[in-house]
């Protein structure tokens, strides 16, 4: 049964360690803890995704940054093309570490010169 | 089924944990609490670059470190199953099932039990009261 009549039940979850999981919401209570069936975390490089499956899971509230329903007419029109996930993933890691390395760099420019604070190590990015 | 009873549902069952710092524990589940501390038993565990592994024969993890956990996809069927079965053998020995089990909610609809709801006097009276109780001093 979906999780509203509504709409196909599936959403999108976006942590916020930047992993998005697609997966049909079957539960959550006051803290934001989800439950996601049928979950698959998706990798976008360019104009390509990959998906990896994964199944059953219970996410903790906190580290949710973002809950949406996923429009399954709309989906069709999005122009991604789909990849193999090992294909991808390589590209993808790379993205993740030039992308850390770029804040590492802004980071200690506003520290050392502009008399800006250390962000927390938590890599509070949202 | 809420997230919590669901984790709940699944002691002894085999899961992966990840924490927030990107370690991951997968191991079988041995008990856990509502702040989602838990405590597995035979733990696989792995650094945030999955190229170091530990075993472990027992561990503990404290709930607010956790990010997420991965639990068996046939558990919510199974969760659902013994749910059902609950119910019967609740129902077999005659007990009450339902949202308002003992509760002071209306009752059930065709119990026979009708409510007439009966106007009794002028309620232009009751407006000067709760405007009278406004101007008490607190």
């Amino acid at each position: 049964m979906p999780f509203h009549r509504h709409n196909s039940g599936k959403m999108l979850v976006i942590l916020r360690d930047g992993r998005k999981l697609h997966g049909v919401l079957r539960s959550y209570d006051q803290f934001a803890n989800l439950v996601l069936e049928d979950t698959v975390e998706r990798i976008h490089h360019g104009d390509t995704f990959a998906e990896n499956w994964h199944g059953l899971f219970l996410i903790r509230g906190e580290n949710v940054v973002l809950l949406g329903e996923i429009d399954l007419d709309k989906e069709d029109d999005v122009p991604l093309r789909q990849v193999d996930y090992r294909l991808l993933e390589p590209y993808v890691k790379q993205d993740i570490e030039q992308k850390k390395q770029r804040d590492d760099a802004k980071s200690k420019v506003l520290y050392d010169k502009k008399g800006f604070c250390k962000e927390g190590g938590e890599g509070d990015g949202y | 089924m809420l997230p919590l009873s669901l984790l709940n549902a699944a002691q002894n069952k085999p899961m992966l944990v990840e924490l927030k710092n990107g370690e991951t524990f997968n191991g079988h589940l041995v008990n856990c609490d509502n702040f989602m501390n838990i405590t597995l038993r035979e733990v696989y565990q792995t650094n945030s670059d999955g190229d170091r592994f530990w075993k472990l024969k027992e561990c503990y993890i404290r709930g607010s470190t956790i990010k997420y956990l991965r639990v068996p996809d046939t558990l919510l069927d199974q969760v659902k199953e013994e749910q059902n079965r609950a119910r019967e053998a609740n129902r077999a020995r005659g007990g009450h099932t339902g949202p308002n089990r003992g509760g002071r909610g209306a009752p059930a609809r065709g119990t026979g039990a009708v409510v007439v709801a009966v106007v009794v006097g002028p309620f232009a009276g009751a407006e000067d009261v709760v405007a009278d109780s406004k101007k008490q001093p607190v």
